[in-house]
């Protein structure tokens, strides 16, 4: 049956208002500014990724450049010879030599040849040696803070400086880590204040991130549990805790981007742009720690003395240069990306899967 | 036919409650309460909101310690002959032997089994025989086992609610206390779910006291066997239920059973 | 599902039942006792009044505590408020058998043929009635309740009978008038009986279908 459709119900008719019109402008607003954040981070990453990524790729299985990311920085040697122009890393070019019987002039820049090992190493002994210590201070901090103290101006004032930490320039943390760990407790240039530097430095994002977490517990979780005879630490170290733990964990991450990314806290304390060994190549184990100083390449340190020694980058160390940038950005983005998603879905909150509080 | 029971013999009493003051800091939520809550029967307390019904049942097992400034200035409650608010009694112990359900189901975010052992492991009971049987006989006693006797292990929160309140009310059993302590139990359950839990404490008065905080009149005339009625902080009435809803004798209690109150 | 208040029902249920049997006892009891002559069968009927009162009583009282305590709905409180008016009636039953066992004792001397004829008669509607309202109860027939209704107007008409042929007796002296009032009053009583019966089988239907045919009458 067909019949004419009558006029449209008036009823529901949109109506023709000047409100219509702000909410499509808010909202192209909100859309502008997103997109105009995600085409700024697209800018600086695949800048990084396109120019760094010819070095590192390299046709042939494992399609990565392994010598880049297990080798120690060279002297790079660039020279011509027969007419070919190469570039090659210090032990190269020696056996170069060794095999045309010559001594070949060359034009050498420092550190632009080789790998970047001992940078990623020292990166990732720092970050996981920092925010153990830093989560242990932290949580347990956070504990006292959320937990057990009462409510007065003694505590906000703590809060407060706590949180005024965060605002720190990370210099004043590397002098801080100078003057305490390296002189004062004479633990010289080494792992062991590094270690202590960086975490109080990302301590405040710890203990906020703790403190939030630990909020976040229902208190009927508490109050079950201490209705049931138990104690308050018990309850925290059974119930509270462990629901809490993937937030603590989560929320860190952030600590980790700071821990890896900073490069005044360990100048002063760890750091080493050169060094002929390794953390581990040493005779004793306790060298390790101990109070013989073992400083520690960072990635990011690596990069300083490039622009420190060479006023015009020139392009091989530009290369190098990007190599580094876009591998400091692959250990730091990737592995945090992960290590979120990860922490989410395996240790998370059980509680989001249900329905709780909605039946 | 009215009492059908007319012989039964004067019950114990299994908390004494004389003459208490009740504060949250400046604030005075309970005065002079005097109440004697009979051994192994069902007690309701009943009352409009913030007339101090909660506050008064979470002082029997001193959850209230846990809130800031709240303290009872005047009076005491003796559980047992002790009074409870002595610097003496062990508050973990008093709580092992006074048990809590809450008005929101509060299941830990562990499986079911864990969370019946919990109480059982915070007494560093660990032998799993000891648990399982625990866990069957709590449950059991709850009315859940044939429900969940195949899903021991899945997540509590799983559950539907009349089912998670019901556990949580096995959880407080297992540690086998005297008196039971329930801050309206069914007021977030349906129909189905509120006359299972009512069964089930109809069944559980015979081993251990019930205290329960009630909004629901019917539910009060229906269960208890002594009911309270608070307003204001005071307590207005108390006695034996049918003489409370039949013939009152206070008219604050009438009209407030009659829900012409306010 | 099963309620714990439940057992409370069933003893409601079970002592209306109990009225329902005392009061038939008392009826046949009653009517043996005026017909022949048996003193000890009428003082039976005086001992069975003491529990059937007592019964009314107890009824009563239960059913204000369930409907106070337990705020029964639908066909729980259909039962508490028919089991109450249904035991009015049934002590009226047995106060009028009461009555009829108290004329019995008063009165030994032989009845004229037709009243002892049509009183039997009377009695045996009467104590149908009572027997199919026990199947009725039992069964929640809404059917035979119906059918105990439209028997009482047998009783009726039998009593009207009864009245012009005991006055003919008195006139004719072969009936002392005390005795004649007597047995008028018997007559009536048992007549009474049936419309009482007829009550219970209303309240029964209003039971059962939750309709109240007092309207329609």
């Amino acid at each position: 049956m067909t019949t004419e459709p009558q006029e449209a119900p008036t009823f529901f008719a949109a109506e023709k208002n000047p409100i219509r019109k702000i909410e499509s402008a808010v909202l192209l607003l909100f859309r502008l500014c997103t997109w105009s954040i995600l085409i700024a981070a697209a800018a600086v990453f695949l800048t990084i990724l396109i120019k760094g990524l010819p070095i590192i790729i390299s046709s042939q299985f494992p399609f990565i450049n392994t010598d880049f990311l297990t080798q120690s920085p060279e002297t790079l040697h660039v020279f011509e010879h027969k007419g070919i122009s190469y570039e090659l890393a210090d032990s190269d070019f020696r056996a170069f030599q060794e095999k045309t019987g010559k001594t070949i002039p060359s034009a050498t820049y420092a550190h632009s040849g080789g790998g970047l090992f001992p940078a990623i190493i020292g990166t990732l002994l720092l970050v996981i040696g920092s925010m153990f210590i830093a989560l242990v201070f932290g949580v347990l901090s956070a504990i006292y803070l959320s937990e057990y103290s009462k409510p007065g101006k003694l505590i906000d004032f703590i809060r407060l400086s706590i949180l005024n930490l965060a605002g720190v320039p990370s210099i004043v943390f590397g002098l801080f880590g100078f003057g305490l760990f390296v002189i004062g407790l004479n633990w010289n240039v080494s792992l062991l204040s590094g270690w202590f530097t960086l975490a109080f430095m990302v301590l405040p994002i710890i203990i906020t991130a703790s403190e939030e977490s630990l909020k976040s517990v229902p208190q009927g979780f508490r109050e079950g549990s201490l209705a049931l005879g138990g104690s308050k630490w018990k309850t925290i170290r059974r119930v509270v805790l462990p629901y809490a733990l993937p937030g603590i964990l989560t929320s860190s991450i952030l600590g980790v981007a700071r821990v890896a990314g900073e490069t005044a806290p360990i100048m002063f304390t760890a750091a080493y742009a050169v060094r002929d060994s390794l953390p581990w190549e040493i005779e004793r184990w306790s060298d390790f720690l101990s109070k013989v100083s073992w400083p520690c390449p960072t990635t990011f340190t690596s990069l300083v003395p490039k622009f420190l020694k060479t006023n015009t980058p020139n392009v091989c160390s530009m290369e190098q240069h990007w190599c580094c940038w876009s591998s400091c950005s692959r250990l730091l983005l990737f592995p945090c990306c992960y290590a979120d998603i990860f922490a989410r879905e395996t240790l998370g909150n059980p509680l989001q899967t249900y329905n709780y509080g909605l039946k | 036919m009215t009492d059908p029971n007319p012989n039964r013999p004067i019950p114990e009493t299994a908390v004494e409650v004389s003459s208490i003051d009740f504060y949250y800091g400046k604030t005075k939520a309970l005065d002079d309460i005097t109440l004697d809550i009979p051994k192994n029967q069902i007690t309701s307390l009943i009352g409009p909101s913030g007339c101090g019904k909660t506050t008064f049942i979470r002082c029997l097992n001193r959850m209230n310690d846990l809130i800031e400034g709240a303290q009872l200035t005047r009076g005491t409650i003796r559980i047992s002959g002790v009074d409870i608010y002595d610097k003496r009694v062990d508050v973990i112990e008093l709580r092992k032997k006074v048990g809590m359900v809450f008005q929101k189901s509060n299941p830990f975010p562990m499986s079911i089994y864990e969370n019946i052992a919990y109480g059982l492991r915070m007494q560093s009971i660990r032998k799993k025989t000891i648990i399982d049987e625990a866990v069957e006989r709590s449950l059991r006693n709850a009315a859940l086992w044939n429900e969940v006797k195949d899903r021991l292990h899945s997540n509590a929160l799983g559950l539907s609610g009349g089912q998670q309140q019901r556990l949580c009310i096995a959880r407080a059993l297992a540690i086998e206390p005297t008196i039971m302590l329930m801050d309206e139990p069914c007021s977030a359950l349906d129909p189905i779910a509120t006359a299972r839990v009512e069964e089930l404490l109809f069944n559980l008065k015979e081993n251990y006291t019930i205290v329960i905080v009630t909004h629901s009149m019917q539910q009060a005339a229906r269960l208890s066997d002594h009911t309270a009625f608070f307003y204001l902080g005071k307590l207005e009435e108390f006695g034996d239920t049918s003489k409370l809803f039949m013939n009152p004798g206070n008219p604050q209690t009438e009209a407030y059973i009659s829900g012409r109150f306010g | 599902m099963r309620r714990f208040f439940d057992p409370e029902l069933e003893s409601y249920r079970s002592q209306i039942v109990r009225m329902l049997l005392l009061t038939h006892q008392q009826l046949n009891l009653a009517s043996e006792a005026l017909l022949e002559h048996d003193t000890s069968k009428a003082n039976k009927v005086l001992e069975i009044e003491e529990e059937v009162d007592r019964l009314e009583i107890e009824i009563d009282q239960e059913a204000i505590r369930f409907l106070g305590l337990r705020a029964p709905i639908a066909s729980e409180l259909r039962l508490i408020m028919a089991g109450s008016r249904m035991s009015h009636e049934f002590e009226r039953i047995g106060d009028e058998a009461k009555k009829i066992a108290k004329r019995a004792v008063r009165n030994p001397g032989s009845f004229p043929e037709g009243f002892v004829n049509r009183f039997r008669e009377m009695h045996r509607v009467a104590d149908s009635m009572l027997e199919d309202l026990h199947k009725a109860i039992n069964n929640a027939s809404e059917s035979i309740a119906v059918d105990i209704i439209k028997r009482d107007i047998e009783i009726d008409l039998l009593n009207k009978e009864n009245y012009p042929l005991l006055m003919e007796k008195v006139e004719q002296s072969e009936l002392v008038i005390k005795t004649g009032f007597e047995l008028v009053a018997c007559s009536r009583a048992i007549e009474r009986i049936g419309d009482h019966a007829q009550n219970i089988a209303e309240i029964l239907i209003f039971f059962i279908t939750g309709q109240d045919i007092r309207i329609d009458d």
